[in-house]
């Protein structure tokens, strides 16, 4: 199953179409318009960027605890369930899964670093733990792009210096919900081609000779680039995400 | 009387004050309301193991294995989250099922429900051993061509299991599934993408009687060869039906004692290791430990009593070889002459006969036995 993607659970029951990922956050839909949700949606995988830093936790548990948080919010909502703390739960969870266990107290202290207004606690955080866990339903190892990039880097024609330009473009493709939607495979293969755009770099005669569906690439590379662009949008008005949390009549509000 | 009703009420309280910090989209039952607990059949470091109904298909028994709950903020342990995270994505006829998750988020309580096998190679070897009678050939073969099935399913997706001994393989009993080995207890288990850190850097202590001599000598990475070595161990403990090294442990709270009783047995049955036979074993850190010893025979033969010529002998011998980069392979194993030799291993690894073996008992009452 580590060596064998086409066996596990991420494959088998976590690779989601559009509709079903448009269900997500369906109660907060009653107080955000679907662009505002969105923005808070986005927002939350930077918090959980920025606190996996902030621990310096290896970058692959950081992007595991996105999929985690995109996954808990598909049938539930911000309002039942804080967004901050589900956020923090699921990096500490992940931070057990991918062996590189940072504590629950810690992860509320550096929080509240970041955030002064954060005033959940570790008993909090270790509550939380189990309803992510089920929201989750135990499926909890994730299968990631990285690990192929080298590979496809090499066989691609591109210079191995390309790689971390293309390494930052997987790592800002977690903003986007291609990790629900496509195997790692095809999200690496997008990101690669959307980077060899940046780098100026034609690989369209190496990727048409893969056995690979051209179009599923396209459309990664296609909703990074709409991410990139929202983003660039959104950064004018970056106090936006308070304004829209104070929206949401958040349960048990602390 | 007035303190009684007093505790009652504040009970009472307590209950109806507990408020989820969120609200969920999963409908959560007690394992008490979806489990019928009979009795307790077994326990270790990582809490309880009980023998239940499972109440909506109330034929099936289930073993329920109840986690300790750890210290003040640490919320659940690697150990039950390695177990979760790779029960959930195993799927082989001879690996435990993980049927059911059950969690408490009031008490930070984690329940795992397994498939209940009723017998386990600890405890029929130990019936072996008190009649003084044998296994049949076809049992033995079976018994080991299930186990190599299962870790070669778990080797070929990058799982080491780390912790292999008679009592974490399980054998079902009476049912469709009987005599069906199935491997149990990944609480040690990795994935091993990355080079694994040595157990005890963890804290962590294991039986030493089926410990490869590649870690007895102190080498810091664990490979696939440490399951064939155990494996190897078992298989000579089916055929005399006593464990093959069973050394003297040392202090287990001290990790990096070096285990002299358990190389010494080792070294009694195989022989002293020599260059020759495994070259990488002079960067091992103990090995200066054991290099000046005495010259010393392989007697594996005679100890376990087979023919030097069988088959059987050929595959023991290639399995608890010294050399961890010669020794066989789980799918190599599997290919064995051995196995294509009659008897032919069996599906069924009691063959269809009456099985003799003792049930499993409430823990209690065997310790009652046992002072008895």
């Amino acid at each position: 199953m580590a060596a064998n993607f086409w066996e596990s659970s991420h494959c088998n029951e976590w690779l989601l179409d559009r509709n079903k990922i448009e269900e997500s956050n369906s109660k907060d839909k009653s107080y955000l318009t679907p662009m505002e949700l969105k923005r808070l949606r986005t927002h939350y995988c930077f918090v959980i960027q920025n606190l996996g830093n902030a621990l310096k936790l290896r970058q692959r548990a950081t992007s595991t605890a996105i999929v985690y948080f995109k996954r808990f919010y598909l049938k539930n909502s911000f309002v039942d369930c804080e967004p901050r703390l589900i956020a923090v739960t699921c990096l500490y969870l992940s931070s057990k899964v991918e062996e590189c266990i940072t504590q629950a107290k810690k992860c509320s202290a550096k929080m509240k670093e970041l955030d002064h207004t954060f005033n959940y606690t570790m008993n909090d955080i270790l509550e939380c733990e189990f309803f992510v866990l089920e929201e989750l339903a135990f499926c909890l190892i994730i299968y990631h792009p990285y690990k192929s990039l080298p590979l496809y880097l090499q066989n691609s024609g591109l210079d191995m210096a390309s790689i971390e330009i293309i390494w930052g473009v997987v790592n800002d493709s977690y903003r986007t919900d291609v990790c629900l939607m496509y195997p790692p495979y095809v999200v690496a293969l997008g990101c690669i081609y959307l980077g060899s755009y940046l780098l100026k770099k034609d690989i369209k005669q190496w990727l048409s000779e893969l056995n690979v569906d051209m179009k599923e690439i396209w459309e990664v590379s296609k909703e990074l680039i709409d991410c990139y662009e929202f983003e660039k949008l959104s950064s004018q008005n970056p106090s936006e995400p308070d304004f829209l949390y104070a929206k949401l009549p958040i349960r048990n509000k602390k | 009387m007035n303190s009684h009703s007093n505790s009652q009420q504040a009970h009472l309280q307590q209950q109806q004050v507990y408020s989820p910090i969120v609200l969920t989209s999963t409908h959560r039952q007690d394992v008490q309301e979806k489990y019928q607990f009979s009795y307790e059949i077994g326990s270790g470091t990582y809490g309880m193991v009980y023998k239940a109904d499972d109440k909506k298909r109330p034929t099936n028994k289930v073993a329920v294995k109840k986690f300790r709950s750890t210290k003040e903020g640490e919320g659940l342990s690697l150990t039950a989250y390695r177990e979760i995270g790779l029960l959930k994505e195993l799927s082989n006829e001879n690996i435990i099922k993980l049927l059911d998750v059950c969690l408490n988020p009031k008490d930070k309580l984690l329940y795992l429900i397994f498939d209940y096998a009723e017998f386990d190679l600890f405890g029929i070897i130990k019936y072996h051993r008190e009649n003084q009678s044998h296994f049949s050939d076809v049992t033995i073969k079976s018994l080991i061509w299930q186990v190599l099935n299962g870790m070669h399913y778990l080797h070929s997706n990058w799982v080491i299991h780390r912790d292999l001994k008679p009592s974490n393989i399980l054998v079902m009993g009476e049912g469709k599934e009987v005599g069906t080995v199935k491997i149990g207890d990944f609480g040690l288990a990795r994935i091993f993408q990355s080079p694994l850190k040595p157990l005890n850097e963890n804290g962590v202590v294991v039986t030493i009687w089926y410990r490869s001599p590649e870690l007895l000598l102190g080498s810091k990475h664990y490979t696939r060869a440490v399951d064939i070595w155990a494996i190897g161990c078992i298989f000579a403990e089916l055929i005399t039906t006593k464990p093959l090294f069973p050394g003297k442990e040392k202090d287990p709270k001290i990790p990096s004692l070096f285990q002299d009783d358990q190389v010494d047995k080792i070294v009694k049955v195989l022989g002293k290791p020599t260059l020759e036979m495994w070259p990488d074993v002079k960067h091992l850190p103990e090995w200066k430990r054991i290099s000046n010893m005495e010259p010393y025979p392989n007697t594996l033969a005679k100890c376990v009593g087979i023919d030097e010529k069988s088959n059987a002998y050929d595959l023991l011998s290639k399995m608890i070889l010294y050399d961890p980069s010669k020794r066989i392979t789980a799918s190599e194993a599997l290919d064995h002459p051995y196995f294509k030799e009659q008897p032919l291993p069996m599906a069924n690894a009691f063959a269809k006969s009456p099985i003799p073996y003792p049930h499993r008992l409430p823990i209690n009452k065997k310790k009652r036995e046992f002072d008895d």
